[in-house]
């Protein structure tokens, strides 16, 4: 092999480098370019689209606290009034119970007193009717004449 | 003497001597001759109830268990 070949082989492999560079290697740089900026795009977007969403999850989870304590705070001022509604349904019960009571023994008494009168009034009517049954039989001239003495002596004066 | 009319209840064993002993009675408290309309009520049981003038005085034995039945009821 001569100068010449190594000049045509030198020459050659230089048109093939050219050739490859300008076929090749600058499309697929370009190429490779525009895909790394693409993928650095949409990485920024991606890493935009991760604060976005976790500025909403912030933003959720502070609203769900937020909710959390308004409803543990209605249920709260629920068992309250539920607690002191039924404490007054209580006392409203127990006194209209005290005043049935109260009613029931006065009017337990009341009856009780008047069975105790008419008994009383019955025991004397007839204690009367037995006594007038027996004076009607034993009175006597002697007690006629007592009833007189004693009427003028004392009554009439 | 006045003279004043009455009626006497007696009771059915009143004798005629208590009967003159009422009259005579009226007549000195009342100072006056009673005349008396007489008759005999068994339902007085014993004693006796005069009406003179509009004034009643009671001394029977009825009477005394009615006041007894007033004080008790």
């Amino acid at each position: 092999m001569n100068g010449l070949s190594m000049g045509l082989i030198l020459l050659n492999l230089l048109i093939i480098v050219f050739v490859l560079d300008r076929l090749l290697h600058r499309p697929v740089s370009k190429y490779l370019e525009a895909r790394r900026e693409r993928i650095r795009k949409e990485l920024d977007e991606a890493n935009e689209s991760r604060e976005q969403a976790n500025q909403l999850k912030k933003s959720f989870e502070e609203k769900m606290q937020d909710a959390d304590a308004i409803c543990n705070e209605k249920l709260a001022t629920a068992n309250e009034q539920a607690r002191v509604q039924s404490q007054n349904m209580l006392s409203q019960t127990q006194s209209q119970a005290d005043e049935l009571l109260a009613q029931a023994r006065k009017k337990s008494q009341q009856e009780y007193d008047k069975a105790v009168v008419d008994l009383q009034r019955d025991v004397t009517q007839i204690a009367i009717a037995l006594a007038q049954q027996i004076l009607e039989r034993e009175v006597k001239e002697e007690d006629n004449q007592h009833i007189i003495d004693s009427f003028f002596e004392e009554v009439v004066r | 003497m006045l003279h004043k009319y009455g009626n006497l209840f007696v009771s059915s064993k009143m004798t005629q001597k208590q009967i003159d002993k009422i009259v005579a009675q009226f007549a000195i408290r009342l100072e006056a001759t009673i005349l008396f309309d007489i008759v005999v009520d068994a339902a007085l049981i014993g004693g006796f109830l005069a009406k003179i003038d509009g004034m009643t005085y009671d001394a029977s034995i009825r009477e005394k268990l009615a006041t007894f039945e007033n004080i008790t009821r």
